[in-house]
Parts: C-alpha cells; structure tokens; sequence
C-alpha cells in the first residue's frame, strides 16, 4: 500500500488512479480519502489523475497525538504531490477540505491549476476551540452515533433523506468503515476551527469554482457553509459560484452527477 | 427551599449557624451540597455558614447561555448582600478559588479573609473545552467520567484503597444531583477563560493558599500544585499552606487537618 512519509515524519496513505491532468479531491472534517472512491474517482480517472490521501489522524495514515492544523494537513497533500511529482492540479476540497485547498493555492501556488472549494468557507470568526454543541452531542449520543447522525442531518434535507435513505446508508457504510478514534476528531475540529485565512482570499489568483447547497444553513459552531461560501466568493477575485437548488452538505455522495457536469464545465472554460 | 430570583435566574442557597459569615465556594460544576458532608457542622458553631448552587448546578436555574467565573462572582456578591453577609471569609475550591479572587477584587469591601484551596490564576495555554476532557467523557461516559476524575484528581491511590467508604461517601453527595452535561461544560468554559493573573497583586486581604502536595494531576495545562505557588508569590498577604500527602479533595478527605489550618488562619490577625 502507498505511504509517503512528510517532512515531520508521518506516514500519509493515498491512492492513485486513471491518467491525465493531477486531480486532487481533499475530505470534509476527520474524514478520510475513501469516500471519493463512490462517485469522484470513477468519473475523474476516466481523464485525469485522480489522488486521493487519508488525512493525519485517519483512515490508514498515522496520528500522531498532537496539535493539528489546516497547515498540517496541507503539509500532508504537499507529501503526496511531491512524492508522486505533480504539479498544475484540479484541486477539490470539500467543507475542511475546501480550507486546506485555499492553503495549497496560497502556499503551494505551482502545484495548483484549478480550486474547486465545495460548502467551505475562510474562518470560523467566533468560535475557536471545541465547540460546546458538538462536545455536548457526542456525550449525550456516544461518538459512533454523533457523526452518523451529524452527517445525514447536515449532510441532506429530511425530504431527501426520507426519500433516498438508501443513497444515503451506501455513503455511510464508506464513512464510518474507518472512523478515525475520538480524539483525532477532536484534533481536526481544532484545526478546523483555527483556520482563516479571511484576509488572504483577494491572493487566491487561480480560477476558482465555489460550490453550495443552497439549504446548507445548519450551524455547528458560529456561521453556516451557505454564509461561508458567500464570503468566498466575495473575496476571491476569480472565482464563480454556484448554488445547487434542494441540496446541503454532501450532495457529492449522493446526487454526484448533478456536480460532476458543472465541474466539468468548470474545468473545461479557460 | 431559599432560592434567590436575580435578574436572569434563580439561585439556591442555605444557611447554618450564626457568626462572621463563610462563603464557602465550590470546584467546577459541583452544587453547594458537598460542603455539608464536613464544613456546615464544623465552622456553623460560630459562623453564619453561606452555601450555594452555582447557576448550572443543583437546585440553581440553568440558563443556557456563556457563562464566565465574572458571572458566578456576581451570583455569590448578589447572594450575600441578600443574606446580609459582609465582611465574609470567603472560602473558594479549585474553580471556586478563582470566583473567590474575583469577589476580593471586584467587591473588597465583602471580603475580610480570603482561603484559596487547590486553585490557581489562569491555564495560560488551553482556552476552550480542553481535548482530553472530551475524548474521556466521551469515551467513559459522562457520569463515569465525573466519578473517576473525582477519585483520581482527589485522593492518593494509599487513600482511595485504605477507606474506599470516605472516598463512597463523598461521591454519593457529588453524583447525587450531577447538573446535565451541558453545563458542566459550561462551567469548564467558564474556568478555563479565568485569568487574574495580572491582579493578584490587587488582592489586599489576608489570604491562606492551600495545596495538597499530591495535586499533581493534569486536565489542561497546568497542575493545582505549580498554580497554588503562583498565587503565593502574586498575593501579597498570602501564605502558603502545603497540606502533606495530599491531592485535591482534603476537604473530603481529610477535613480535620483543613479545619485546623483554616481556624488557624482565621484566628490570627
């Protein structure tokens, strides 16, 4: 199986396939690579290079017990790009991942072409640290319970869930087949919560696809992914947003050629 | 049942005893009921005894809002001007510690002594829920979590396998009305946010720190034991009292050495 080792010596598991243009796909919160393999990895490797990694703290990749970071985590894809000698790629970040993608395109501007940032945002302005609600929840609920049920509620409006829980019970059999232990939970939504990067967005040169559910308004810590999504498109010069109608969090998984074709516009355009 | 209505919530009180009143203050998310295992008896001889639930806790409202250890301060200030306390000894616990700082500095004229038992400052690093609090709560459960903090952070191992039925007894009394889990997060929020680290030197009052010499334990980022020297050499009439093969809960375990070294200080001038 592929490791590769980063610069602070931790194991990062990733996977490649299909050839082509690189295309980076980057996962929600303590989320690892595996549930792009669904829809995302069929469909891209069709004409690109689709790369997908476990971030540190999940799936198969080493976690370490100590403070994490959006940068870190960026540190962790960097790893794998260099190692596998790409530069120029489509890189698609969904909600968490969408903050690491904007730090890859500020930081490692050469090894980006094109950002897709999908129900992301810049900041969590008021809240640093672990929220209360989610701490409160996974003690009420028990941790298992929480990200199941934290998923389908911030992941799909109840019509569509009541209509499409089959849809749904195929993501979360990827989801939780490798949850990571509750504590590096708890490390990405430190890291999570800690990122801005509000004041550098107008840096972000690159052509940039926003992406959200126009019914993505749950809140678990101080703003919504429909009110993120807002700002970056907003601060990011080169940037276009679209709204998917009916849709939260995690149409990715479940209404994917809906995306796949406006993606595929997007990368098509010059 | 005293309940004292404030302008947001109610807070529930009891009084024993008649003398220099005691506000006696307690740890983080814990009702005023732990101090009537020992205390009440002991010093409502000659005091006028001053307990209470904080908001949060026991029997007080539970408002689902921010709190800070500012807040509890005013909610034990608004309580003793409505029991007529003044010029009190006030006695603070662990986080009760930190409110009781906040009363000699925000209300000097209610506070005649001060005892500051197994606390501290501030946590310099860790603002926010502290990670390893979450992940044991989460993955011991939240009841079981509170239990076996209590004994660990609160007795030596010597003591917990010597007289288990101490250890029982006072767990009984704490687990008996253990506030909902949000607002024992709350409360840690509100602990963790603390800081007088700059003011210690305003603290004029006659001030007795206590420690165990076992309080070692580490939930966040600092140990009671290096924050009680903290405050030794911040408040400027203070004396540090370093209570021998002790950890945190003396109060619980061991009252009668306590006792002894707070009539002392209480009696001397």
């Amino acid at each position: 199986m592929p490791y590769v080792k980063t610069k602070d010596g931790v194991d990062i598991y990733y996977e490649t396939s299909g050839e082509g243009t690189p295309f980076l796909f980057l996962s929600e919160t303590a989320c690892d690579g595996a549930v792009w393999k669904i829809y995302q990895v069929p469909e891209f490797a069709r004409d690109h290079r689709v790369i997908i990694f476990d971030y540190r703290g999940t799936g198969l990749s080493g976690k370490p017990s100590a403070n994490y970071s959006t940068d870190l985590f960026a540190d962790d894809a960097v790893a794998v790009m260099d190692q596998l000698g790409l530069e120029g790629a489509v890189v698609c970040g969904h909600s968490m991942g969408g903050r690491v993608a904007q730090l890859l395109a500020l930081d490692h501007p050469r090894k980006v072409g094109k950002l897709i940032l999908a129900s992301s945002g810049a900041a969590h302005p008021g809240e640093t640290g672990i929220p209360l609600r989610i701490a409160k929840e996974m003690v009420e609920m028990g941790y298992e319970k929480y990200v199941r049920e934290h998923t389908i509620v911030v992941g799909w409006t109840e019509a569509y869930a009541q209509q499409h829980m089959e849809l749904i019970e195929k993501y979360l059999k990827v989801r939780m087949a490798n949850l990571c232990p509750v504590e590096f939970y708890f490390r990405h939504v430190l890291a999570r919560q800690a990122h801005d990067t509000s004041g550098r967005l107008k840096d972000i040169k690159i052509p940039t696809l926003i992406f959200v559910g126009d019914d993505d308004h749950f809140v678990v810590s101080d703003m919504s992914h429909r009110a993120g999504a807002d700002i970056l498109a907003k601060g990011i010069p080169n940037s276009k947003l679209v709204v998917l109608p009916g849709e939260r969090h995690s149409y990715f998984y479940t209404e994917s050629q809906k995306v796949h074709g406006i993606m595929r516009d997007f990368l098509k355009s010059k | 049942m005293p309940l004292r209505k404030l302008k947001d919530t109610e807070i529930y009180y009891e009084v024993h005893g008649r003398g220099q009143p005691i506000v006696f203050l307690s740890e983080t998310a814990c009702d005023g009921e732990v101090w009537k295992i020992h205390q009440v008896e002991e010093f409502s001889r000659d005091h006028l005894v001053i307990l209470h639930d904080y908001r949060g806790t026991g029997r007080s409202g539970k408002p689902s809002i921010d709190y800070s250890t500012r807040m509890f301060c005013d909610d034990a200030a608004a309580l003793m001007d409505h029991v007529g306390a003044k010029k009190a000894i006030v006695i603070g616990h662990s986080m009760g510690g930190r409110i009781a700082q906040l009363l000699a500095l925000e209300y000097p004229e209610k506070v005649d002594k001060l005892i500051l038992a197994s606390t501290g400052a501030a946590f310099p690093t860790t603002r926010g829920l502290p990670l390893k609090i979450c992940q044991e709560m989460i993955e011991w459960g939240y009841e079981k979590y509170v239990r076996d903090h209590s004994i660990l952070v609160g007795f030596t191992d010597e003591f917990t396998k010597k007289y288990p039925e101490r250890v029982e007894k006072y767990l009984q009394v704490r687990m008996a009305n253990l506030c909902p889990v949000e607002f024992y997060l709350r409360h840690l929020i509100a602990r963790q946010s603390h800081d007088t680290t700059g003011r210690l030197k305003d603290i004029r009052v006659p001030t007795l720190i206590l420690v165990g010499e076992d309080d070692r334990n580490v939930t966040s980022d600092i140990n009671h034991r290096s924050s009680s020297e903290i405050l030794a050499k911040g408040i400027p009439n203070s004396k540090l009292v370093v209570l021998p093969g002790e950890r945190h809960s003396y109060f619980f375990a061991n009252p009668a050495a306590a006792h002894k070294t707070i009539r002392e200080f209480i009696a001397s001038s």
